[in-house]
């Protein structure tokens, strides 16, 4: 929840020279740029306000300080999370002395708005390539890009000006990097120390996507290594502002391929909390939401362990986890109709009602997994190859999780009880009981634990659910219904829904991490300013250091610990 | 023997080997993915053939009429020599391997070895220990780092467990009193006892030796391709990458599940109850059922082998090398402290 | 003459290596493209130009253990052979000999030789 009346006070009294304001959904802390750093050391180590969870830019294309940058920090002891803005024309103080993940976000909004960070050690572009001259998400740069090179296509260069029928598109495309282009981001994002610098690169079977590692090696020992993202860059974010409020809700299926239904509802549940109609959400369609996002939990988590355990060599396990995704998979295509690409929340509600027959075969298949879970366990977890390449291997501390931005299984391997889904709740998650397993010592085998407890607890869920599905009855609506259709429009298309201006920040747990979204509304159709959360980029940012010193093996063992999707760390 | 005899005698011994090496070798690639399958659960390969039997001459055709590329920064000659250098001494290993008992063929004795010389053992690891040019040349002659890597990391895993598999084979070798393989199986024989009950340790650690020169699991970390993408054979494709794999890990395997049978399974003799006796249900078949037995022996190996491979995860490359001079080395040195007081007791 | 049997398989075996690779070079495609003999490394553009720059040590002083120990191994076969026939004095003398050795191994082993990859700061 937002920082209270209380907190906000002590801070004004704490430091005078700022303006605190608590809003509807958020409490903000306005300051001057100038003295950005030593409010957010203040709040940082008096305040307790550790955790990083964003920071980024809005264009408000206002005369004299354009750029509104906010930073958003989270106190897990009170559960407080507040907002830090500032406002600037060009150039921000860099705080990556305070939060290496800021180092990360600082390069991202140098990419897309062209912010000049003073003080940051290594200010390179976060996605486009270090050639690129132009700053994608400032107001006045075309949603299509500038087109001004003639790239000839297949069909071009062969049937040269007889193009004919369908074939007239055209010529002028935007620019696409060359190899030069690459071969110079990669001189520019690392210098050469050691013997060789390997490309772990972007077309490789171990790096869970298109994600282009940068290795500095001496022998076998990394010395130092650098991340260049990129290669899966669809700017969602830019799409967002052309996009009604229901439409954008395809686009959050696409980045986290992988659990595109807890994507949904992480959405839905902001434009909701947006608008102020949480509690206008059917119980049913609540319930039904968490069961889903539950069920995709599993998917997205045996996905996880079947990569992890095909990447350390032992084959079997990749197959028996495919065999139970297909089964969830199977569910899901019965009920919503797709299996990867699925968006079946609506805001308001959901798309459609269980089918009948839904509730028995999920039933089925929650009393058959855990059994399953249990031989695997039997391979794995006490198997004394499995026990030495991931014990010790990747310890994260306390300290880096805050440091770092870390969420997830991730921190919760570490000790620290951060869940959204117990610290925020969201749909039915205040109406079920489950645990959240929390590791010990932060390596890579306590984040495998963790995971696959958090399976069994997704199973406790769902039952749970479906207990309560089982009494409701197949009349009950599963669509909010707007009180005055004039004021708020709720249909199913979502067409003409019109949002009140203000802002807000609100995440849910995906099961990489914290998905969270900032939706900055002047009013209106289409948002003026969407900015995601990914939960992967802030696990990945802290891959460079678990690197330094170890062998190329571990690479694939941290990496895949880490679980990151591309499509979630590029957007 | 006239020379013709032996003409032909040395040829039909030639051709079986070949006959063993791309013949089985290629159909062990089957028995391979067929064995996986079923542990993961599903078919296998089932459409090319019935039950997917022509599997392997449907891959090695494919092989074969793939593009033969050379990469633009790799030296030409240094890269062809590396797969010569990898097929031949893997299967001359073969030559000192003994199929069976001496048996009695249009009046010749005829002893199914290709090469019956009194330092069989020597030869036979002397061949193991050239498979390690193949590697570390393909590595070097491709000129890309991911082959190079790939390439120095299986060396060194091979010279380490060149090491402890030597060590190991002593152990045996002073219980036998002789160096040729036909010697070590007769003495077994002599002696009624299989060497394993006798050397329980030096067969784990040959047994872990085993797998780490062939590169299987979990000492595979050669083809652990989410680090390294196929290692050393990454620039090589068609027939040339084919070899590789078949003479890694089915050649290889075959030759050193033989000499582990000849060592410690007692080569041909059928079942054995530490020094009383042996128990053969195939007597009926007279000499020819040692090679029956020692078929088996060299196909539950197999299996053995096949078994780890599609169970468990691969180790880290410095845990392999660690195992191999800090545990295993030291084992085989005790192993042959204790065969030192054992070896007297034997007679024969 | 006992050695015929390898002769000849050894050469059926040159001759059949180099058949098979032979027979890849005609029956393959050939078709020149620009980047097909491009050197892999994940689709990217290279780093270092070549990869035959100087490699780690480790590797070399695996190698040298190596030779010590191997060659320890082959004086070891003769007198495993005939170790039955001489009596405690073979026995003594050659573990003896093996001890020397297995010192030379701890002292390896200590110095970190045996880890891989060891840093040069803790020889």
């Amino acid at each position: 929840m937002q920082a209270t009346e209380k907190t906000l006070n002590e801070i004004k009294a704490k430091i005078p020279y700022v303006d605190v304001k608590k809003e509807k959904l958020t409490s903000v802390v306005y300051v001057q740029k100038e003295l950005l750093f030593n409010v957010l050391k203040a709040i940082k180590e008096d305040f307790g306000f550790k955790l990083f969870i964003d920071h980024s830019v809005v264009d408000t294309l206002e005369a004299d300080n354009r750029f509104e940058a906010f930073y958003i920090l989270y106190n897990v002891d009170t559960k407080e999370r507040i907002l830090v803005k500032t406002k600037t024309e060009h150039a921000l103080p860099s705080v990556e002395k305070l939060w290496f993940a800021a180092k990360w976000a600082e390069r991202e909004c140098y990419d897309m708005f062209g912010i000049n960070y003073e003080g940051h050690e290594h200010l390179v572009r976060a996605f486009m390539w270090d050639t690129y001259s132009h700053y994608p998400l400032r107001k006045d740069f075309p949603l299509g890009g500038y087109e001004t090179v003639e790239l000839p296509s297949l069909n071009e260069s062969t049937f040269g000006d007889n193009l004919s029928g369908t074939m007239n598109y055209k010529r002028t495309h935007t620019y696409v990097p060359t190899l030069k282009d690459l071969e110079y981001t990669e001189r520019n994002r690392i210098k050469k120390k050691a013997q060789v610098v390997l490309n772990w690169g972007p077309l490789h079977p171990g790096t869970h996507g298109t994600m282009w590692f940068l290795f500095d090696l001496e022998g076998e020992r990394i010395v130092q290594t650098d991340v260049i993202l990129g290669q899966l860059h669809r700017g969602v974010e830019k799409l967002a502002e052309h996009e009604p409020y229901q439409q954008f809700l395809v686009y959050t299926d696409r980045m986290d391929y992988i659990s595109g239904l807890c994507s949904n509802q992480a959405w839905t549940v902001t434009v909701e909390r947006l608008l102020g109609i949480e509690d206008m959400v059917p119980l049913k369609a609540k319930y039904i939401r968490t069961m889903m996002s539950e069920l995709q939990r599993i998917n997205s988590h045996l996905l996880w362990l079947g990569t992890y355990a095909l990447d350390l060599g032992a084959l079997t396990i990749f197959l028996y986890a495919f065999k139970e995704r297909e089964k969830i998979m199977d569910i899901i295509e019965g009920i919503t109709g797709a299996r990867l690409t699925i968006s079946y929340t609506r805001i308001g509600g959901v798309r459609m009602d269980l089918p009948q027959g839904a509730l028995d075969v999920i039933e089925s298949f929650v009393k058959f997994f855990p059994k399953e879970l249990k031989d695997w366990e039997k391979i794995l977890s006490r198997n004394r190859i499995w026990v030495k390449r991931n014990k010790e291997v990747g310890v994260l501390t306390k300290e880096d999780i805050y440091f770092y931005g870390l969420t997830g299984a991730v921190a919760r391997g570490s000790g620290v009880f951060y869940d959204i889904r117990k610290l925020e709740p969201y749909d039915a998650y205040s109406m079920v009981d489950f645990d959240v397993p929390l590791g010990e010592n932060g390596d890579c085998y306590d984040r495998y634990l963790v995971r696959v407890e958090e399976m069994r607890q997704s199973i406790r869920i769902i039952e749970q659910c479906l207990q309560k599905l089982k009494t409701m009855s197949p009349n009950e609506p599963f669509m909010a219904e707007s009180g005055d259709p004039k004021k708020l429009k709720l249909t199913l298309d979502g067409i003409g829904l019109k949002v009140p201006a203000g802002e807000v920040y609100s995440s849910g747990e995906n099961p990489r991490g914290e998905l969270g979204f900032y939706i900055n509304s002047k009013g209106g159709l289409k948002p003026y300013r969407v900015k995601i959360r990914p939960g992967s980029f802030y696990n990945l940012c802290v891959y460079p250091h678990l690197m330094e010193n170890r062998y190329i093996a571990d690479a694939v063992t941290v990496l895949a610990s880490l679980d990151p999707v591309v499509g979630e760390v590029d957007r | 023997m006239s020379i013709i005899a032996l003409g032909i005698i040395i040829a039909v011994k030639v051709v079986v080997i070949l006959v063993i090496i791309l013949g089985i070798g290629a159909y062990l690639t089957l028995v391979e993915r067929k064995v996986a399958a079923h542990i993961q659960r599903r078919p296998g390969p089932m459409v090319v053939g019935w039950h997917g039997l022509l599997q392997p001459l449907a891959d090695g055709i494919k092989l074969l009429t793939k593009e033969d590329i050379l990469p633009s920064s790799a030296n030409p000659i240094l890269y062809n020599l590396a797969i010569v250098m990898a097929l031949v001494p893997a299967t001359l290993v073969f030559a000192v391997v003994p199929f069976g008992p001496e048996v009695h063929v249009f009046g010749y004795d005829i002893k199914p070895i290709l090469t019956d010389v009194n330092i069989g053992i020597i030869l036979a690891f002397a061949f193991g220990s050239l498979a390690v040019y193949g590697v570390a040349l393909s590595g070097w002659a491709s000129n890309s780092k991911y082959a190079l890597i790939g390439a120095l990391r299986k060396a060194g895993i091979i010279i380490s467990y060149e090491v402890v598999i030597t060590f190991a084979a002593l152990g045996p070798i002073m219980l036998a009193k002789s160096l040729s393989t036909y010697d070590i199986v007769m003495a077994q024989i002599h002696q009624k006892v299989w060497y394993i009950f006798l050397q329980p340790i030096s067969f784990v650690v040959f047994v872990f030796a085993l797998l780490a020169e062939t590169g299987r699991v979990p000492f595979d970390i050669q083809e652990a391709e989410a680090e390294l993408v196929t290692g050393f054979t990454v620039e090589y494709g068609g027939m040339k990458f084919g070899l590789f794999p078949l003479v890694e890990w089915y050649v290889e395997v075959l030759s050193l599940s033989s000499i582990l049978a000849v060592l410690y399974l007692g080569g041909w003799s059928p079942l054995n109850i530490p020094f009383i006796g042996f128990v053969d249900p195939f007597f009926f078949l007279g000499a020819w059922s040692g090679f029956i037995w020692f078929i088996i022996k060299v196909s539950i190996l197999f299996l053995l082998v096949l078994w780890l491979h599609w169970t468990l995860p691969r180790y880290r490359i410095d845990q392999i090398t660690t195992v191999a001079w800090k545990v295993m080395l030291p084992l085989a040195l005790f192993n042959i402290l204790i065969s030192a007081f054992i070896a007297p007791l034997l007679r024969g | 003459m006992a050695y015929i049997g390898l002769l000849s398989l050894l050469v059926v075996m040159l001759g059949l290596s180099v058949v098979l690779i032979s027979l890849n070079w005609l029956l393959g495609p050939k078709k020149k493209e620009s980047y097909k003999t491009y050197p892999y490394e994940c689709g990217v553009p290279l780093y270092d130009d070549t990869a035959q720059t100087t490699f780690h040590q480790g590797y070399y002083i695996l190698g040298l253990l190596l030779l010590l120990f191997d060659i320890e191994v082959a004086y070891l076969f003769p007198w495993a052979v005939v170790y039955s026939l001489l009596g405690v004095f073979g026995f003594l003398e050659v573990f003896l000999f093996l001890l020397i050795l297995t010192f030379g191994l701890v002292y390896a082993w200590r110095k970190g030789a045996l880890d891989w990859q060891f840093d040069l700061e803790s020889l």
